[in-house]
């Protein structure tokens, strides 16, 4: 009997504007990667919930109806999702506000820096 | 007529590019009522104004309310429900944010959009009211800007305003 195959290269962008999502969605699926998006954070959480084995979710801070903060709270206190490193992409990004976060980084940043992170959590064998 | 055409084409640019610096993906984007709903004593199909980038959609509520939907934006992103046939019990305007998280919690909506208001509403009730003159309160509604509408009669209006 062989191990289910373990698909570890979903990668969630949450994040409200439209033009950076689908450009950082382009740049990781040229990549392999697999890519969902969510336009705010309570859309993200229930995208989270429905695919299995994400790998990163890269996080804005700022966005509509549930921000990053709170979709990071929810995300760290569930005993399925927290294991989960997510990466900061904000404009708002600092120490104080990304304690938890895997990483961070400010906009606008250099799309090559994110790709690093992501490489860093997802593996694609 | 050079001008006239010259004009024209300048604001045909101006449109397109105007279109295309929206943050907001109005697109994809759908009513927050759920069609499927049972909650609702009846439901219309939602409409779709290119234009003005907005979705409306009422329904019919089993309490015997009627409730729009009009969302959608640009450079903001705004949702709104206009609860009418309000039957308001009393006078005092906490009563009146009671009776608005009630209608909220009463509606099928995506996940997330009505317990934004529902907690503005909520932390809005725990500090005194004050009064206001044209009866539009606002919301403590974190990084955005939330009001409810008490102006006209058996009505009510609770709205959510981002800026992307």
């Amino acid at each position: 009997m062989t191990a289910p195959t373990i698909c570890s290269k979903n990668v969630l962008i949450v994040e409200d504007d439209k033009d950076i999502r689908e450009s950082m969605k382009d740049a990781l699926e040229i990549e392999g990667y697999n890519v969902i998006i969510a336009s705010n954070g309570s859309e993200g959480l229930a995208s989270l919930r429905s695919t299995d084995h994400t790998c990163i979710i890269v996080l804005d801070l700022l966005m509509p109806v549930m921000g990053g903060r709170e979709f990071m709270d929810i995300v760290k206190n569930d005993s399925v999702l927290s294991t989960i490193p997510i990466f900061i992409h904000s404009s708002i990004a600092n120490k104080d506000n990304t304690i938890g976060a895997s990483g961070w980084i400010r906009k606008p940043a250099d799309l090559d820096m994110i790709l690093d992170s992501v490489k860093e959590h997802c593996s694609l064998k | 007529m050079k001008k006239i055409i010259l004009l024209f084409l300048l604001f045909s640019i101006w449109s397109t590019l105007a279109a295309e610096e929206c943050s907001f993906n109005f697109k994809e984007f759908h009513s927050l009522l759920d069609q499927k709903s049972k909650k609702y004593k009846s439901i219309k199909p939602e409409t779709k104004d290119d234009i003005s980038k907005t979705i409306t959609q009422e329904a019919r509520l089993k309490t015997g309310e009627k409730v729009l939907f009009i969302g959608g934006g640009c450079a903001h992103f705004n949702y709104s429900f206009i609860f009418s046939n309000v039957k308001f019990k009393t006078k005092k305007v906490q009563d009146h944010f009671k009776l608005a998280n009630d209608l909220l919690k009463n509606l099928d909506v995506a996940p997330g959009y009505t317990n934004v208001l529902v907690e503005a509403l909520a932390l809005s009730l725990k500090n005194p009211i004050k009064k206001n003159q044209h009866h539009i309160y606002d919301l403590a509604c974190k990084d955005a800007i939330c009001n409810l509408d008490l102006s006209r009669k058996n009505s009510m209006k609770i709205s959510y305003s981002f800026a992307l």
